[in-house]
């Protein structure tokens, strides 16, 4: 694949952007449809080139394009260009494949929005940055596209900015993200004054990767960067403790949500530990990713079991998700992690297109005021369902597969290794999976089984009779399927979630697929990746020392470890069961009602508040946080310090101009004599200075 | 002049005099009350100068030192302070006289400091003719026989046989000059020229007598 | 007579200048103060001219024509500043007298205009 090609593929939803942006808008107007079919025309042709470039990887190994000088001053050295691993070329494909089919959708699922135009045109903002970000080669780029996925995502999140709610979840999301940002930054700058005593350009990911490999750096120092990044990680990902963004960027459109809550924006995070997982080998921050991300799969499942939004349960799910491929990452199984990101995004993105389904059908997203929709949308209950057994980890679904490498890799962990992480990370993931089951079908079941409950006129109507203020985002309610350009996407979503876990990465050879192939496809790599490059002369001794290296490389063994782990019938059947029991119970509860929700509510009243309220996190962080600590403490302080000190200086400062200018004005009082005298005395200033020092 | 004429001293005498004299009439210049007075020394002043001029071997600027400044600016000038009733009862004294005169005395005091204290010899790579030529405009180059001090072969070159070199000082370079103005230094001659015409012409349009002025005085 | 008693002699009708100048209140005084400036640098022009010489006149040996023009140029530089400074006289008076015509002074204390 020649490099103009592989730049195109960021090149044509950047040209959709910008043409939506500018021309399109203002010649054919804000609601055109020419701006959808222009923008899913360009991500259809980025797709296509993601998929030869996923052929390209698979039949000659991965391409490093050359760097390109990107700044050069004296001290800083910056180059961009584009690599294409086997870790790229799946994001590639995944990204460009949900966004195409996010995009179809959208064109009925936004239909008639006054803002039709700056959708599209956000949306391929969104794409071509996300595109970029999985396929930077420096890091500095890497973090350009970083942010870019985070504006975009805050401009789609507040797309509807006139819904209050929707501007405020937007800046959570841009603000929460923030935090972690800063992190990776920290880890950034560290990373690049590491990078001023180490031979070789640090800030380009091949030759940080083979500068690690050669035990080029030191564990502490590989500690605090990956730390760094982790942050930024943890902050995309929407991983404990930033995790509350996430539920609130339901607010966007819901297409919105399948696109960047699904395969993009949120599985950046996991993209980033995975683009740097040597570093993390190589640092001692592996336990704590796993930790974070086996609490947050535990706690943000807990949180989505009496979630009544759809869209919300989706949300805690999908954290709940990101939490297990950030433990996969923690105990080192690299390849089941993009595994279970891969197919996660399928899945998920269908799940979210069919919430977006169900709105459509019924104008509101709560679904206490839904019921029985099965009858009508048929097509929607059956790819909803597929997907939810897929999430719930079902055999044989992919979810299932995926997450069952996961757990697999966390027993050898915990049995082989005797590594108490590994226990952990194994406990955590088989209660996650437990509730995933439960609250997945118990959405299923309230959304579609039982009595029709009146959809959003009964929710604007319930809210008037108890004087709340009437719910945003409520739409008509016409009880039948959608058209054919929303439910085609569903059903492709639903095939994938069906076939994709086994197909891609069979235990056993499978025609012409061989045993894991998936694993093998992304952690065996041949060895130019690792081919030093010089890094723009720096150091000319760093090459011969590079090559005698070579076959000290251990970052293959890194990222391979835990790649091909052996089916455990146990784990499998333990998971299974635990998630076939999470069915049960949610059947127990809302169909067949031989539990009833209600009694277990009250006789857990305590715990079902808490679950309710989200654990207190947006009290902690608006409440106790923002307002007491930082409003009351951090700011007062501020202000006073800004009022005493930044503002009194400022105003005796400009007193003291003013008085200085009145000075001066006196000069100019227009005698020319004046004048002449002050220049006559600059000279022989000027004189006598070159008299004294000159010459 | 010959050399031991000048190498007599006499000329060196006739110098320091003349500066003298010179620098006397311009200290009435600046200090006297009487515009007119100042008028006449400052007329001294200019002959002192010219006489310099003589001194250093410069007929021709010394020439022209009379013409324009003597017969015209001080001419120009006497005319002015006598067309002027305000100037003849006299100027008024000057002002911030201590100032001035520090300041004038620390221009002084700098440049004697700084002429006693520079090599004045040219550097050798600046008298490379060529170098010089570069300056001055196009290049030729061709030796003058300066048998008997006069130069001789002049064909061509805008040098008048006039033109003495005398232990390195050149005397009557008046035809030079011309040759110079007119050939290398056309340019600017012409430019002083323009200069001259588009003064006179300013000057007329200043006092030009205003027809139709409102009586609005002052009023910007 | 040494090319530093001149400059010194220049220097000194400089600076007398220079004084006038600064300190004289009437226009046509200050006038002619500046024409001693302008005398001044002129006689530091020949002064150049006449003990500075090219190589060639300076030893008394085989001398050039550039030589000669170079050895002039401070000549035609003094022409060219009196030329100058006798423009610059004609319209300094002419403005002079559209001074005294407008305010019917010619004191220079008397006018701030540049003030405003």
């Amino acid at each position: 694949m020649s490099e103009p090609l592989a730049w195109l593929i960021i090149g044509l939803p950047v040209a959709a952007f910008l043409l939506n942006g500018t021309v399109i808008r203002a010649w054919l107007g804000s609601q055109t449809l020419v701006a959808g079919w222009l923008t899913i025309a360009a991500v259809a042709g980025s797709f296509v080139l993601s998929v030869l470039a996923l052929t390209d990887v698979a039949n000659n190994g991965e391409t490093l394009y050359e760097t390109h000088e990107w700044i050069s001053i004296v001290g800083l050295e910056l180059t961009f260009g584009i690599m294409l691993d086997q870790l790229t070329a799946i994001m590639l494909v995944v990204v460009s494949g949900v966004s195409l089919l996010v995009q179809f959708y959208s064109q009925q699922y936004m239909h008639g929005d006054r803002s039709y135009t700056r959708y599209y045109s956000f949306m391929a903002l969104f794409t071509a940055s996300m595109l970029g970000l999985v396929t930077s080669r420096n890091i500095i780029q890497l973090f350009v596209f970083w942010e870019l996925v985070g504006v975009s995502s805050y401009l789609l999140i507040g797309f509807w900015m006139e819904r209050p709610s929707a501007a405020a979840a937007a800046k959570k999301a841009f603000l929460m993200t923030r935090f972690g940002d800063f992190g990776f930054l920290l880890g950034i700058l560290y990373l690049f004054f590491v990078n001023q005593d180490t031979p070789g350009d640090l800030l380009d990911i091949p030759t940080l990767y083979e500068v690690i490999g050669a035990g080029g750096i030191a564990a502490s120092v590989a500690t605090w960067i990956a730390l760094g990044l982790f942050m930024g990680a943890v902050g995309k990902s929407a991983q404990f403790p930033l995790h509350t963004w996430l539920p609130d960027a339901m607010e966007g459109p819901t297409s919105v949500s399948a696109l960047i809550h699904s395969a993009t924006m949120v599985t950046a995070g996991v993209f980033l530990v995975a683009r740097f997982f040597p570093l993390f080998e190589a640092s001692n921050v592996s336990d704590l990713v796993a930790l974070i991300g086996a609490f947050t799969a535990v706690f943000a499942a807990s949180m989505g079991l009496v979630a009544k939004d759809i869209k919300r349960v989706l949300a805690y799910s999908t954290v709940s998700q990101l939490g297990y491929m950030v433990m996969a990452l923690g105990i080192g199984a690299y390849a089941p992690a993009i595994f279970h990101l891969f197919t996660h995004a399928f899945f998920k993105a269908g799940l979210f297109l069919g919430a977006g389904s169900v709105h459509h059908a019924s104008g509101t997203f709560n679904m206490t005021y839904m019921g029985g929709l099965r009858k009508n949308m048929k097509w929607t209950y059956w790819t909803m369902v597929i997907g939810s057994l897929s999430l719930a980890g079902l055999f044989p679904l992919s979810g299932f597969w995926s997450k069952d490498e996961i757990l697999t890799v966390a027993f050898e962990r915990g049995s082989d290794d005797g590594l108490a992480v590994g226990w952990i990370v194994l406990v955590a993931g088989l209660l996650a999976a437990l509730m995933t089951a439960f609250y997945m079908f118990r959405a299923i079941f309230m959304t579609f089984h039982g009595e029709y409950k009146g959809g959003a006129e009964a929710e604007a109507e319930d809210a008037r009779k108890n004087n709340l203020p009437e719910p945003v985002g409520l739409g008509h309610t016409h009880r039948q399927e959608s058209p054919w350009v929303m439910v085609a996407p569903l059903v492709i979503l639903a095939a994938l979630a069906i076939g994709v876990g086994f197909l891609v990465n069979p235990l056993p050879d499978v025609g012409p697929i061989k045993k894991h192939a998936f694993a093998t496809f992304v952690t065996v790599r041949n060895d130019n990746v690792f081919v030093y490059e010089g890094g723009h002369g720096k150091d000319e001794a760093h090459d011969d020392e590079a090559d005698t290296h070579a076959d000290e490389r251990q970052l293959p063994d890194a990222i391979h470890a835990g790649a091909e782990p052996e089916f455990s019938i146990p784990i499998a059947t333990i998971s299974s069961v635990l998630a076939a029991g999470g069915i049960l119970l949610a059947y127990a509860m809302y169909i067949s009602g031989v539990i009833s929700p209600a009694a277990m509510g009250r006789r857990f009243s305590a715990i079902y508040t808490v679950l309710f309220r989200k654990y207190y996190f947006d009290e902690l962080y608006e409440g106790e946080i923002t307002i007491k600590a930082f409003y009351g403490r951090v700011a007062k302080f501020l202000a006073w310090f800004d009022i005493t000190w930044i503002d009194n200086v400022n105003v005796q400062l400009s007193k003291l101009t003013g008085n200085f200018g009145r000075g001066l004005a006196n000069v100019q009082n227009g005698q020319t004599q004046a004048y002449a005298a002050v220049m006559a005395i600059g000279f022989v200033i000027v004189l006598f200075a070159f008299l004294v020092w000159g010459s | 002049m010959n050399e031991t004429f000048e190498a007599s001293g006499i000329v060196t005498f006739a110098f320091w005099v003349t500066s003298a004299i010179t620098i006397a009439a311009a200290v009435m210049v600046v200090t006297v009350r009487d515009v007119f007075k100042a008028a006449v020394f400052l007329a001294g002043s200019f002959i002192g100068v010219s006489a310099i001029f003589f001194l250093l071997n410069a007929e021709f600027v010394g020439v022209v030192q009379i013409l324009v400044y003597v017969g015209a600016v001080s001419i120009l000038i006497a005319f002015s302070v006598m067309m002027i009733t305000d100037v003849s009862r006299g100027s008024q004294p000057s002002r911030a006289r201590y100032a001035s005169v520090t300041v004038a005395a620390l221009v002084v005091a700098a440049i004697a400091i700084t002429a006693y204290n520079t090599d004045w010899t040219l550097n050798e790579d600046l008298t490379d003719p060529a170098a010089i030529a570069g300056l001055a405009g196009e290049f030729v180059e061709e030796e003058l026989e300066s048998g008997e001090g006069r130069i001789t072969s002049t064909d061509g070159l805008g040098i008048t046989p006039d033109t003495v070199v005398q232990t390195g000082v050149l005397h009557d370079s008046t035809g030079t000059i011309g040759g110079l103005l007119l050939r290398e230094f056309v340019l600017p001659f012409e430019t002083v020229g323009l200069v001259i015409v588009a003064a006179l012409i300013g000057g007329l349009a200043l006092m030009r007598p205003r027809r139709h002025e409102p009586d609005s005085r002052g009023g910007g | 007579m040494t090319l530093e008693n001149v400059l010194l002699v220049s220097g000194i009708i400089f600076a007398i200048g220079l004084y006038g100048v600064l300190s004289r209140r009437s226009a046509i005084a200050l006038l002619m103060s500046l024409e001693l400036l302008f005398n001044a640098v002129v006689i530091a022009a020949v002064a150049f001219s006449r003990f500075t010489p090219p190589a060639g006149l300076a030893d008394g040996g085989v001398v050039t024509a550039n030589e000669v023009r170079a050895a002039l140029t401070g000549h035609v530089f003094a022409v060219f500043v009196i030329a100058v400074a006798a423009a610059e006289s004609a319209l300094a008076l002419a403005l002079i007298f559209a001074l005294y015509r407008a305010k019917q002074t010619v004191e220079i204390t008397d006018v701030s205009e540049m003030s405003k």
